[in-house]
């Protein structure tokens, strides 16, 4: 087995045996789920009320319960939520190693240090895709079992599409969260990082500039940007692919070069 | 330098902020030796050991190991070193037998049999299943050494290996680490601040303070430095204080474990005639309870050491 090899193994075995990707796993299925149940009691508010599932009083206005709006749920979910949630997955991946000491077990050994970042890279890929996928098959499944109208298989394949392109691009990017995992040395510079830029998302988004900021560019792909937000272009493609490199090559660099005294 | 298992020359950290960890430390040590850098908390044993492993890099000089470079982007020269940094580490959610199989694949080593030879060698065969973060501090030592010595290094760089372990656990990894230096040639370049241990094991001592090199002592000169004395209890010490003091000597006067006075000479003309002391001393009044020849232990010796250059810095 090739030294990248092993790292790749080991890392897999590291999470195999962690319940941090399961738990954000867990994490992550609540939103088809609650998503599920909002759809139930928007379709029955009536029968809500009846099982103490709506307070007398509420009152559910917002949205309808049709595909489109589930469909919109599931890319809020992976297009903004995924840069929380799989930053916890990066955070564990790479601040781990400094939080508890071990990676003075990975720096002076005959895996080169880039290949302990790029099988980190690929584990987190990996845990991170079938999560995605995961949360897509169960939205599909708990739709389909709630009977939303408005079903259009070509709209649904579109989507589909999108959301697994922003998937993409919001696990690239996790390469920052990596490098910022590593410079703070530790879980929570990285979780502080990914509020940060999705905040700043935010701020973009409402001053127009969404299409050029990274970590606002799965939004729109999804087109969940809400109404009046911008179109993304190949440029808005292009930035995150440049930062998401950037981040991988940062990480490395920081590894091999930085002091490492933790 | 190519012949040397370590070897460095002018190896200064300064940190950000301008502390300066380790000054111009120059280091040679041979193939097979045990070489222990002795020193307190903050002496830059630490930060020596790092520049050593690659893992800091140093502002101003270079080390190198059989004679390569150390860079940090080098991996290549770790399958020839073993090393332990610091306190011991493991992956608390791994077993003890699958850390060690961490460490065999990513050591590149083929033979999957090591690391059962490695658990029946550190004596952890009853906890080989158990997750590491349930181990004891001592078991967690003895995986350390374990996943440093599983791919059968020429050198182990070792920070603190006696760490946390149980007095038994102590003489084990000294017997163990004596053995690899005589049967295979293993160099073990070690720091410590147990300076018991230290004498018990090392061929050759360096004693670092504030980042300097001050001493180094190989196995005959930790001999010729232990400084030996006599040591005098008297029922009257100021008596016999006086009256050594007339006799031309100059003795030392210190608190004995008891609390009693006692006088120390070092004057070699004391050392070798004690009864001539004996006699000077019934002469004038103030006949000795005690007289005894002794030598200066290396802790002695290092405390003396690191408080004279304190003075010389102050």
């Amino acid at each position: 087995m090739s030294l990248l090899g092993a790292a790749i193994w080991t890392e897999f075995l590291k999470s195999q045996r962690s319940k941090v990707p399961w738990f954000i796993a867990a994490g992550f299925s609540l939103a088809p789920l609650v998503g599920g149940l909002f759809m139930v009691i928007l379709k029955y508010p009536e029968r809500a009320r009846q099982l103490g599932l709506l307070g007398a009083k509420a009152q559910l206005t917002a949205g309808t319960a049709d595909w489109p709006s589930f469909m919109h749920l599931l890319a809020m979910t992976i297009g903004a939520g995924g840069f929380v949630l799989f930053a916890f997955l990066a955070a564990w991946l790479f601040g781990r190693e400094f939080a508890d000491s071990t990676v003075r077990g990975l720096l002076a050994i005959p895996t080169p240090r880039w290949a302990i970042v790029v099988a980190k890279m690929i584990v987190l890929a990996t845990w991170a895709g079938a999560i995605a996928a995961w949360i897509i098959v169960l939205g599909l499944g708990v739709g389909a079992l709630v009977g939303l109208p408005g079903w259009s298989t070509s709209v649904a394949l579109a989507d589909i599409g999108a959301l697994a392109v922003a998937a993409a691009m919001v696990i690239a990017l996790q390469t920052t969260t990596a490098f910022v995992a590593g410079v703070g040395r530790g879980y929570i510079a990285p979780l502080g990082w990914a509020v940060l830029t999705l905040a700043v998302a935010q701020v973009l988004g409402l001053l127009g500039w969404a299409a050029w900021f990274p970590w606002a560019v799965p939004v729109l792909i999804v087109g969940a940007g809400g109404p009046g937000s911008q179109t993304p272009t190949v440029a808005s493609v292009a930035v995150v692919a440049l930062t998401a490199a950037i981040g991988l090559v940062a990480t490395v660099l920081w590894w091999q070069r930085a002091d490492q005294t933790g | 330098m190519s012949e040397l298992a370590v070897a460095t020359s002018g190896l200064s950290k300064r940190y950000q902020g301008g502390v300066l960890a380790v000054d111009r430390v120059d280091l040679r040590v041979e193939p097979g030796e045990i070489y222990a850098l002795l020193g307190l908390n903050g002496a830059g044993k630490s930060t020596t050991i790092r520049m050593l492993l690659g893992m800091i890099s140093p502002t101003a000089g270079q080390a190198e190991l059989f004679g390569e470079r150390v860079r940090a982007e080098e991996s290549g020269l770790w399958r020839r070193v073993g090393h332990l940094v610091e306190t011991a580490t493991a992956y608390p959610e791994l077993s003890v037998r699958d850390n060690l199989e961490v460490a065999r694949r990513l050591e590149g080593v083929t033979d999957r049999s090591v690391v059962g030879q490695m658990i029946e060698r550190l004596s952890l065969g009853a906890d080989a299943d158990r997750r590491a973060g349930t181990l004891s501090l001592g078991n967690l030592q003895r995986l350390a050494l374990a996943r440093a010595l599983l791919h059968q290094p020429d050198l182990l760089i070792l920070d603190e290996p006696a760490n946390g372990l149980d007095p038994a656990g102590v003489i084990e990894v000294r017997e163990l680490l004596r053995a690899l230096a005589q049967d295979r040639g293993v160099t073990v370049f070690m720091s410590s601040h147990i300076l018991a241990e230290v004498d018990r094991l090392a061929t050759r001592v360096g004693i670092v303070h504030r980042g300097r090199l001050i001493e180094e002592l190989d196995s005959e000169a930790l001999e010729r430095h232990r400084d030996p004395r006599l040591e005098i209890g008297a029922r009257d010490p100021d008596a016999a204080e006086v009256a050594l003091r007339a006799a031309g000597f100059a003795p030392n006067r210190e608190s004995g474990d008891d609390g009693a006075a006692v006088l120390q000479l070092r004057e070699s003309r004391a050392i070798a005639a004690p009864d001539e002391i004996a006699r000077l001393l019934v002469a004038a009044g103030a006949p000795p309870t005690r007289l005894a020849v002794a030598r200066e232990t290396l802790e002695d010796h290092f405390i003396r050491l690191t408080s004279a250059a304190d003075r010389g810095a102050a």
